[in-house]
This record gives C-alpha cells, sequence and structure tokens, in this order.
C-alpha cells in the first residue's frame, strides 16, 4: 500500500500522481498564485518547485537584480538614484507580500496536511474494518467447509448404509435364492418322488405351493426395497445439490455484503471530496473578498473623512441658515409693529409718541384717583345697605308676632261670642221659667181657698197622732204575749223540722216508704218465675243426683239393669250432633274439594267431565262452538267405548285415524280439542 | 172516670195517668234491656217519645207488663200508689242488687180520693202542653240510658220484679201479694230528673249496691 507511505516531504512527482484524489484540489491553488504580484518576478517554473528552492531562487532573483543593476550602470544621476532608491522600497515592498503569502501557502500546506492525516486515520479505520471483515469471511468459509465436510461424511455414511442395505439385501436374495433351489431340488426331489410314491406328492405340492408364494412375496419386498434404495439415492444427490446450491448462496451473500460496504465508502468518500472542492472554492472566493474589502475599506476611510468635513460645514450652513431667518421674521415682526404705530396716527414719530404717553399716564393718575374715591363711596355704600337690611328684618319678625297675636285675639273673640250667645239663652231660660211661676203664683192664688187648707191641716194631724197611739198600744201587746222563750222554742222546733225533713228526704232516696203503706207485687212476677224455676231445676237436679248415687251402688255391685238416665240419653244425643256435624262438615269439605279438582281438570285439560251414570262420561270441551257438542264415553275396567253423539258424528276422521287405527283415546281427545282450538282462533 | 174533657191545651187525668203508665213501661223496658236483664235478641226497637226504644217481645214479660202496669194505672187514677220499684235481684241467692224508685207525687193538694171518686168535685185539668212532657220523659230516659256507664256490671243470672207502695185503704186484686220492703245494703243513689205532668210528678232515683 503506497498510500501508508505519505508524509509531509511529499514529492512533486507524487503530486503529480493521479492516485492522489486531492492533487486537483492542489493544482488550482498553484494556478491562483500567479494573482499575486510575487510571481511577476519569478520563473513560471518555480511555481512547481520545492519551498526551500523557491526562496533561494527569490533571493537570488533579487540579489541579481541588485547586482544586475548595480553592474548595468552606475547611476548617472540623482534622479536616477532615487529611482532606484524608489525601484528598491517596491521591491522590498513586494517581497514583503511575497512573504507574506509565502507564509499563507504554508499554512495551507500544513490545513492539507492535517487533511491527509484525517484521511489517512480514516482509512486506517477502514483498514481494520476490511481486516475484520477478512476474519469474519474466513470463518464463514471455514464453517463452509466444515458443513461441506459433514455433509461429505453424511454422504459418506449414507452410501456406507446403501452398501449395507445393498450388501443386506444381495444376502436375502441369495438366502432367498439358496431355499429357491432348495425347494426347486425338493421340488425334484418331489417330481421324482411323484412316479414313485404317489400319496407324497400333494403335501410337497402344497409345500411348494407355498414356497413358491413365498418366494414371490420375497421378490415382491426386494423389488420394494430396491425402488427404495433408488429414492434413497435421488434423496442423496437432491441432498448435495441443495448443499452445493447453499455454499453458492452464502459466497454470492458474502459478496453482496463486501460490495455494500465498498459502496457505501465510495459514497462517503465521494461526498467528503465534494465538500472539499466546494471549501476550496469558497476559500478562494473569501480571499478575493477580502481583498477588495480592504481596498473599500480604505476608500471608505477618505469618505468617512470627507462626510465629517462636509458634515461640518452643512452644520455651519444650517446654524447661519437659521439665523437668517430669525432676522428675516424679527424684520418682519418690526415691521407690522412699525406700521401698527404708523396706522395710530402718531406721525409725530418717538417724540410725540412720548409725549402722547406722557399725557396718557397723567389721565391715568387722575382716573386712579378717581377710582379710589369711588370705591370709599361703595364701601360707604355697601355698610348702610347691611344696616338697612338688619333693620327689614327686624320690623319683619315683629310683624309675625303681631299677626299671631291678632290670631289668638280673634280667636278668642269667637269663644267669647259663642259665650254670650250661651249665656243669654240661659238668661231666657230662666226668665221663662220665672213667668211661668209667677202664673202659677197668680194662678194658684186665684184657685185655692186658703182657710179651707188650713183647717184641715190640724184635723189630719190629729188623726195621725190617734193612729200612732195605737200602733204604741198594739206594739206594747205584742210584746206581752211574745216572749222570749217561746220565740226560742220555736226557733228550735223549725230546726228540728228541717233536720227530720232532710232525713226523711234521705230516707226516701234509701227506700223508705210511709209505714202505712202497703207494698204490693204480682205474684206471677218474673223475679218469682225465675226463683220457682230455678227452685225446680234444682229440685230435679238433686233427684238426678239421688238416681245416679243409686246407680252408683248398684252398678258397682252389678246388680240389674242401668236405668235410662236423661243424661245417658242426652250424651248420646251430643254424641249423634257431634257426628252429624263431623259428617256435614266432611261433605262440604269433599264438596270443596271435588269442585277444586273438577274446575283444575277443566282449566288444565279444558275438557268439562261429567258422570252421568256409573261409568259413563260426558265430556263437553272448553273451544267447543255450542254446549250441545259433547262426546259420551262409557269407561269400564278393560276399556273405553265411544257412544255416539251428534257432535262425535262430525269427527268421522278423527275417530277413524286415532280410535281405529292408533286406538288412542286421550291423542284423540287433544286432536279434537287441538281442532276446536284452531277453529275458534281462526273464528277470532 | 167517665168525664173527660177532651179539650186540645189540657191534659185529664187519665191521660196523665196513661202518661206515666207508658213512661213506667219504656223506662223499665229500657232498664231490662240497658242493664242485660234478658238477652238483648229478645228486644225490639219501637219509636215512641221521639227515641228508639227497645222493647221486649218475650210473651211473658209483655203480659206481666200488661197486667201490672193496668193496675197501677187504675191506682193512679185513684191517687193510691205512693211509688213503683223496679228490684233486680240475683236468682239464685235473692240478693237485692239494683232498685229503681219511681216515685209519684199528686201536684194538686191532698185532695180526698174519696172525694174524687164521689164526684163532689170537678175533675182535674192539667195546663201543661204535651210536648213539653213528653220532652222531659224523653230526657228521663236519655238519661235512664246513660246510667249504664256508671252502674256496676250485672255478671250472674238476675230477675226482676215490680213492686207497687199502695196506700193501706186500697183494695188488692187476688192475683197480688203484699210483699216485704227491699233495702239495698250500702247502697249507692243517684237521683234523676223530675218530670211532671201537671197532675203526677214522677221522681226517678236509681239505687244500687257499692261495691
Amino acid at each position: 500500500m503506497d498510500r501508508k507511505d505519505t508524509s509531509v516531504k511529499v514529492s512533486e512527482s507524487d503530486f503529480e500522481h493521479g492516485n492522489y484524489p486531492y492533487l486537483p484540489t492542489s493544482t488550482p491553488l498553484r494556478s491562483d498564485a500567479p494573482h499575486h504580484n510575487f510571481s511577476l518576478n519569478t520563473q513560471p517554473g518555480s511555481g512547481n518547485t520545492h519551498e526551500t528552492p523557491k526562496r533561494m531562487k527569490l533571493e537570488g532573483s533579487i540579489s541579481d537584480s541588485f547586482n544586475t543593476s548595480s553592474a548595468e550602470s552606475i547611476p548617472s544621476s540623482p534622479w536616477e538614484w532615487r529611482k532606484m532608491k524608489a525601484e528598491l522600497i517596491s521591491l522590498r515592498t513586494r517581497l514583503t507580500h511575497q512573504e507574506s503569502t509565502v507564509q499563507q501557502l504554508h499554512q495551507i500546506r500544513q490545513e492539507m496536511e492535517e487533511l491527509f492525516k484525517k484521511e489517512k486515520k480514516i482509512l486506517q479505520i477502514q483498514m481494520n474494518q476490511d481486516k475484520t471483515m477478512i476474519k469474519q469471511l474466513e470463518l464463514r468459509v471455514d464453517v463452509g467447509r466444515k458443513t461441506i465436510q459433514e455433509s461429505k461424511a453424511a454422504q459418506f455414511r449414507a452410501e456406507k448404509e446403501l452398501a449395507e442395505m445393498k450388501m443386506k439385501m444381495e444376502q436375502k436374495i441369495m438366502v432367498l435364492q439358496n431355499e429357491n433351489a432348495k425347494l426347486k431340488q425338493e421340488l425334484e426331489m418331489q417330481a421324482d418322488r411323484k412316479v414313485k410314491p404317489d400319496p407324497d406328492r400333494p403335501g410337497i405340492e402344497i409345500r411348494l405351493s407355498t414356497c413358491t408364494e413365498n418366494l414371490e412375496l420375497a421378490n415382491k419386498r426386494i423389488l420394494e426395497l430396491e425402488e427404495k434404495l433408488r429414492e434413497a439415492r435421488k434423496d442423496q444427490q437432491k441432498y448435495e445439490l441443495q448443499n452445493v446450491e447453499l455454499q453458492a448462496l452464502r459466497v454470492k451473500v458474502e459478496h453482496f455484503n463486501s460490495e455494500i460496504s465498498h459502496i457505501e465508502e465510495s459514497k462517503k468518500f465521494t461526498t467528503r471530496a465534494a465538500q472539499a472542492y466546494e471549501l476550496e472554492k469558497e476559500l478562494n472566493q473569501a480571499r478575493a473578498m477580502i481583498t477588495s474589502l480592504r481596498e473599500s475599506l480604505k476608500g471608505k476611510l477618505l469618505l468617512e473623512e470627507q462626510i465629517a468635513h462636509l458634515n461640518c460645514r452643512l452644520q455651519r450652513t444650517e446654524n447661519l441658515e437659521k439665523q437668517v431667518s430669525q432676522l428675516e421674521f424679527s424684520q418682519a415682526e418690526l415691521l407690522s409693529k412699525l406700521s401698527e404705530y404708523e396706522e395710530l396716527g402718531i406721525s409725530g414719530g418717538p417724540s410725540a409718541v412720548r409725549r402722547e404717553i406722557k399725557s396718557l399716564q397723567s389721565a391715568v393718575l387722575d382716573l386712579t384717583a378717581e377710582g379710589g374715591e369711588l370705591r370709599q363711596k361703595i364701601s360707604i355704600l355697601e355698610k348702610d345697605l347691611a344696616n338697612a337690611n338688619s333693620k327689614v328684618e327686624e320690623t319683619k319678625k315683629l310683624l309675625t308676632d303681631t299677626i299671631n297675636s291678632h290670631d289668638r285675639l280673634t280667636r278668642f273673640v269667637s269663644r267669647l261670642q259663642k259665650k254670650m250667645s250661651l249665656v243669654t239663652r240661659e238668661r231666657d231660660s230662666y226668665r221663662q221659667q220665672l213667668d211661668s211661676y209667677e202664673k202659677e203664683i197668680t194662678a194658684y192664688h186665684n184657685n185655692e181657698n186658703p182657710s179651707v187648707s188650713n183647717d184641715r191641716i190640724p184635723v189630719l194631724e190629729r188623726t195621725i197622732e190617734s193612729y200612732r197611739e195605737l200602733v204604741a198600744k198594739l206594739e206594747a201587746d205584742i210584746e206581752a204575749l211574745d216572749g222570749a222563750p217561746h220565740l226560742q222554742a220555736f226557733k228550735l222546733l223549725k230546726e228540728e223540722n228541717e233536720k227530720l225533713k232532710d232525713e226523711i228526704a234521705h230516707r226516701a232516696l234509701k227506700g223508705d216508704f210511709n209505714i202505712n203503706t202497703k207494698i204490693v207485687h204480682y205474684k206471677l212476677n218474673p223475679a218469682a218465675l225465675a226463683e220457682q224455676q230455678a227452685e225446680e231445676k234444682e229440685k230435679a237436679l238433686l233427684e238426678e243426683v239421688e238416681q245416679l248415687r243409686t246407680i252408683v251402688s248398684s252398678g258397682s255391685t252389678g246388680k240389674g239393669p242401668a236405668p235410662s238416665f236423661s243424661y245417658h240419653s242426652k250424651e248420646i244425643a251430643e254424641i249423634q250432633n257431634n257426628y252429624e256435624i263431623k259428617m256435614s262438615r266432611l261433605k262440604e269439605a269433599f264438596q270443596a274439594t271435588s269442585h277444586e279438582y273438577r274446575q283444575a281438570c277443566y282449566q288444565l285439560t279444558g275438557w268439562k267431565i261429567d258422570r252421568t251414570k256409573e261409568g259413563q262420561y260426558k265430556l263437553a270441551s272448553q273451544y267447543a262452538e255450542s254446549p250441545g257438542d259433547y262426546l259420551f264415553f262409557l269407561v269400564t275396567d278393560d276399556d273405553v267405548n265411544m257412544i255416539e253423539t251428534p257432535f262425535s258424528a262430525t269427527l268421522t276422521h278423527l275417530i277413524d285415524r286415532y280410535l281405529q287405527q292408533q286406538q288412542s283415546v286421550p291423542m284423540f281427545l287433544n286432536a279434537v280439542q287441538s281442532e276446536l282450538f284452531d277453529q275458534q282462533t281462526m273464528c277470532h | 172516670m167517665s168525664e173527660t174533657q177532651q179539650k186540645t191545651q189540657c191534659i185529664t187525668l187519665k191521660g196523665s195517668a196513661e202518661l206515666v203508665k207508658e213512661y213506667l213501661l219504656y223506662g223499665i223496658n229500657n232498664i231490662l234491656y240497658q242493664r242485660g236483664i234478658y238477652p238483648p235478641e229478645t228486644f225490639e226497637t219501637k219509636d215512641h217519645f221521639g227515641l228508639c226504644i227497645l222493647m221486649s217481645v218475650d210473651p211473658k214479660i209483655v203480659e206481666f207488663f200488661k197486667v201490672v202496669l193496668g193496675q197501677i194505672e187504675e191506682w193512679l187514677l185513684q191517687r193510691k200508689v205512693e211509688r213503683v220499684s223496679l228490684v233486680i235481684s240475683q236468682v239464685k241467692t235473692k240478693e237485692v242488687l239494683e232498685k229503681w224508685d219511681f216515685k209519684v207525687d199528686y201536684e194538686n193538694g191532698e185532695i180526698d180520693a174519696k172525694t174524687i171518686i164521689k164526684n163532689e168535685i170537678m175533675p182535674e185539668v192539667g195546663k201543661k202542653d204535651l210536648k213539653t212532657i213528653q220532652k222531659e220523659i224523653r230526657e228521663v230516659i236519655r238519661q235512664i240510658t246513660a246510667t249504664v256507664s256508671f252502674l256496676p256490671l250485672l255478671d250472674c243470672l238476675c230477675s226482676f220484679d215490680i213492686l207497687t207502695y199502695t196506700k193501706s185503704d186500697c183494695d188488692i186484686p187476688n192475683e197480688w201479694d203484699e210483699t216485704s220492703p227491699v233495702f239495698i245494703a250500702n247502697s249507692q243513689e243517684v237521683q234523676l230528673r223530675t218530670f211532671s205532668t201537671s197532675l203526677h210528678k214522677m221522681q226517678t232515683i236509681v239505687s244500687y249496691k257499692n261495691t
């Protein structure tokens, strides 16, 4: 691998080799280099020379130029000296430029070297990967070999087995052939024998037949086995072919894998190469850009200075312009003022104006003095006004007071007037009364005779006195008659009387009665009757008890028949009653259960079954069209017979089918029922 | 009484006696039912005095009332009766458990019965309205019904008798008998309302054994 040996000191010949992929990029670099000025004095071939010789040449050239210049002509004139000097300076500057370019080139070369290193590393890594790949492939090859060996061994074994099988089969065939030979011999023997002893022949024949059969079977088997062998061989061949194909496929797979890896690598390389090419292009562009920018920068600085200068000037001119405008403005103002003044008509100029002003000022002074006087007057007037207002308010208050008092007085007056009217009325009434009295008095005096009344009074007084005396006398008499003890006795008696009355009332309440009264009652009153009955009952019971006692005594001794007792008969009656009750209850229960049973039968089967006579049953369906549709059955211990009814006459097909053919009454009934049901539902 | 004036607003002695008899009949029947002396199925409701009263239909009892009350009515006319008492007694022991006293007062003073018989004076006439009398009777019967709430329960076989307290000069029929007065030991009395026909004043008292 010659790539490995690449180093920093690569010879130019190496560069010129087409093997190296980066070479095309380096050549344009060299071609670009002549853009700089340094290439002007260098030989065109020196571009391809190595670094150190180039320097040497450069120096050489410079010295040569010096030498030549010095050698050609000694400077004849100072102008020529200056020119020389200028050339020298320019040459030095060129030299410095060239050195810098050389340094740049060195840097580029270093970068390139770094790139080469990186590439080398990548290639080494790739080499390692390839090595591992090779190893893996070798391993696979080994594995393939092994599998081939194994398959060979298997084939060998199979062949061996085949041989063995063949051997075995041959042996068997041999055995069978031997047997066949034997049998043939025997057959011959038998044939020989056959001539002589006839009786042995059939057995031998039988044996022969069996042997031949066996032989045939064996032959068949041999054939089968041979076929199997062929098949096995075919299979083996197929297997080998498949193995070969497998190996070929593996090889192909490996080949494809390697190709794929190669393709990927190449892809990577091409992409990288493209990128590098682009980068170099960009680099060149950037350099060009940098130079242009530098030049432009220089121009720009100049321009900036100019701009600054111009700006200063501009500011100055602007300031001037502003001043000019201000001045113009002030001039215009002044002119307007002037015109105003001129309009005022003070044509006298400033002196006249001054005069005017003075006069005006004096006038103002006068006016201010007048104003002060007037103000004083106003203040005085205001004070007067306030005083007058206060007075007005006072007078108003007084007015309201007077109005109130006036109201009160008017009310008072009205009241007094009312009182007056009342008083006048009273006075009138009194007057009337007085008048009436006077009238009465006059009338009385006119009617009565005063002497008569005077005579009567004493007479009446006398009679009164006499009455009084009488009363006194009578009281005295009463006192004489009614003594104190009498009164007390009277009181006591009264109290006693009351007590006794209370007692009597109490007694009456308790049921007491007058002794003189007779107490009677009806003889046949219910109480008496009840008592009588009770007594009779008691008597009867007692008698019965006696009788029972005698019976008990006689019963214990066992003499004579027991007489009939009411008790006995009663007991019997009771028992009879009980039994009757029981019977009735049982009947009720039976009826209830039988009814329930019949109802259940009717609801469940749909047949209403009535027992008309012994063994005769009438069946009416739930779905019957009319109540007249019923069937009649005679049921005995052995069989069931149907008796013809109008309804059964319509069921001949069912009778034929179920009763005569199948002889099943339940099925017949079911069929009838289903038919009726169908009819009903159809109708509905 | 031959003379009976039939005036709408008046009530004669006979009428009064009949009213009293009716009162006794219904009152006693009511008591018999309420006190459970006889089984309730032997009673029937009858509308009277504006009240539904249960009357016994037992022929024996009906007959008994007919006789006894007829006699009492007669005596009432003769002013012979002082009181009628219904005695409820236990059949077995003859112990008196309850006594209903119907005390009769004659309101028109003490007129001798003989004078009435001799028709020496005009027949008596009451001035009370029939409706008011009936109302009073109704109220008393209601009270009798109400007494069941406080009277003790009669839990044994009982029977009843009607005793009539008559004046000593009264004639006694053959079927009647004199008997002794009845007392209840340790008794409790309750006086019921009094009603009056303006000729007869009827006072009802119930006395029962205080337990």
